[in-house]
């Protein structure tokens, strides 16, 4: 069952000075088993749309829908096992490092399981598990989180969420402030899972990610949703309505389609492909 | 952030938030002394206290103070009531000699019910004049009054400087942390946490899992903030000037004026013992003789 937002409206504050709309009649879908991303500028309304998948957020009008959960004002229509929902979907915060408090690492991964009712040991266990997943070893159970480095606070704080299981793994801005290689192995990760049949929503301002690793993308713009997209058509067409940055790759592309270059755009999605386009492409000696 | 917090200073234009913070702090000076004076009598007590009440009524209408948050702010005065009664009706005040009525063979004396209620007005009072002052005020605004009337203490070195910077940031931060305060609970919430329900096992891991993550980014920010500020070459003794200047116009001599009236006069009646009641009463009763 996919995800499905509709109509769904949010403001903050209403009915107070501070009112501010976030989100103006969002209707949008997202599939099961989709690597989807979530693009646009600061204060668009990103944050706003994925909170509301694990009810954190509930829309002010409308509704969404997360298999047989619904998030939604109304009292009649509305989930009341709103825990069930949060285990489902498991939301990384953006700088998750910050939710860190436990004295161990596998306590505070454990943290979460135990909280949906895991026994300790069954805790313990998809702690580990989920810790190797992030590529933290035995070496780190026992430490304080507080002595880690960043980018490895960051992999606990995701192991945190990853002990759930959840079907849904929804991420804001993951690889912000990590070192590049810390970045692509953070992604290398949700692709694993997405690979596993994890669907994952991705909130990001790096395009090259958005190319790399997404299916759909959805272009959000002042509250509202503006294009539900391919990250091939999104950076195809020439015009930068929503000043996303184009993706090195296709950067690359298009500097060699200018200098003469026949290249077919629509062939490339990674350096593989580039370099089996730039072999093939008319005129080179081979 | 999701709610209002209590007395967050609102952006309008009203004639109050026009006022010179100063004049504005020392009127509640004066109108928080008129609210905790005493009288001759418990009706006394009551007339005196609905009249200020009406003159803050009106205060929070003029101020457009939203009523719909003064009185979900009061409504967790309900724990303080319940409280105060039963410290009141346990330990019943000196005198009191009218039975309300009685449980078994323990008195319960109307005078513990009227001591309850006048320190409930009292309460209520202070709050909403609190409310009046922060939310037509910016804190900063505040900060810059506060450290205007310590001045003299500058003479016997008193760091009236450092405290109004440290208050200034004090207030600075607060919705910065209660910003962070959200985060952490969406966050935690995300992991299962359930902050309301639950048992109180339960519920202490959940504050635990709050308050270790606040307290870690405060003070990593307090660093943060302390080195951007030795990186400016910042000085607390160096002379400095300011931005903004407060201004005293003829409005605040005149808010003033009347705040002082009122509360001279309330002292007046309170000193001197007078029972408006008491008077009016002998009047309607020397005209009817007549």
């Amino acid at each position: 069952m996919p995800i499905k937002y509709e109509n769904v409206s949010f403001t903050y504050n209403a009915k107070t000075p501070f009112s501010y709309e976030a989100l103006s009649s969002v209707n949008l879908e997202i599939l099961d088993g989709s690597f989807t991303a979530i693009v646009g500028k600061t204060g668009c309304g990103k944050s706003t749309l994925i909170q509301q998948l694990n009810g954190l957020l509930v829309p002010t009008s409308g509704e969404v829908i997360i298999n047989d959960y619904v998030v939604a004002k109304s009292r009649k229509r509305r989930t009341k096992k709103i825990k069930e929902l949060r285990k489902l979907v498991g939301l990384v915060f953006q700088f998750p490092e910050y939710q860190l408090f436990e004295e161990t690492v596998e306590k505070d991964v454990a943290f979460g399981p135990k909280n949906f009712g895991a026994s300790n040991e069954g805790a313990l266990k998809s702690a580990h598990e989920a810790l190797r997943l992030v590529g933290l070893d035995e070496s780190f159970y026992k430490r304080s989180p507080f002595d880690l480095s960043g980018g490895e606070r960051r992999r606990v704080a995701i192991a945190g969420i990853l002990a759930l299981n959840p079907n849904i793994l929804v991420l804001d801005e993951p690889t912000a402030g990590l070192d590049p290689r810390g970045a692509r192995e953070m992604m290398a990760l949700f692709k694993g899972l997405h690979d596993n049949g994890t669907t994952v929503i991705l909130v990001t301002h790096d395009m090259n990610i958005v190319l790399e690793y997404s299916d759909t993308v959805i272009v959000m713009e002042d509250g509202e949703v503006r294009e539900i997209t391919t990250p091939l058509e999104l950076f195809n067409k020439e015009n930068d309505r929503y000043s996303l940055e184009t993706p090195l790759l296709y950067k690359f592309v298009k500097s060699l389609s200018d200098k003469g270059m026949a290249l077919d755009i629509r062939m490339i999605k990674d350096i593989d492909s580039l370099a089996a386009a730039i072999a093939l492409a008319p005129g080179n000696k081979r | 952030m999701k709610s209002l917090s209590l007395g967050r200073y609102a952006p309008f234009n009203s004639l109050v938030h026009r006022l010179d913070p100063r004049s504005k702090l020392l009127i509640l000076v004066l109108m928080m002394v008129a609210v905790f004076y005493g009288y001759s009598s418990q009706v006394m007590t009551f007339v005196m206290g609905g009249i200020l009440l009406l003159i803050i009524f009106v205060m929070l209408l003029v101020s457009r103070v939203s009523l719909r948050q003064l009185f979900s702010s009061l409504k967790a005065l309900w724990i303080m009531i319940i409280i105060l009664l039963l410290i009141n009706v346990l330990v019943p005040p000196l005198g009191a000699s009218r039975i309300a009525f009685s449980v078994g063979t323990y008195h319960i004396f109307w005078e513990s019910i009227l001591q309850s209620a006048k320190i409930i007005l009292r309460l209520v009072m202070m709050i909403s004049l609190t409310l009046i002052l922060t939310a037509t005020t910016k804190p900063l605004d505040l900060t810059y009054a506060l450290e205007w009337y310590m001045y003299p203490l500058k003479l016997i070195k008193f760091p009236t400087h450092e405290i109004a910077m440290t208050i200034s940031i004090a207030l600075r931060f607060i919705p910065t942390l209660l910003d962070e305060t959200m985060r952490i609970m969406n966050a935690q919430a995300s992991r299962g946490v359930d902050f309301e329900h639950g048992k109180v096992k339960e519920k202490i891991k959940a504050i635990l899992s709050l308050i270790v993550p606040l307290f870690m980014s405060a003070f990593q920010r307090s660093e943060e903030l302390a080195n951007a500020m030795e990186a400016r070459g910042y000085n607390p003794r160096a002379k400095r000037t300011r931005y903004r200047n407060l201004h005293w116009g003829g409005g605040d001599t005149f808010s003033l004026l009347l705040a002082t009236i009122l509360t001279a006069g309330v002292i007046l009646t309170s000193v001197m013992n007078w029972n408006y009641v008491e008077m009016i009463f002998n009047i309607t009763t020397w005209s009817v003789g007549l």
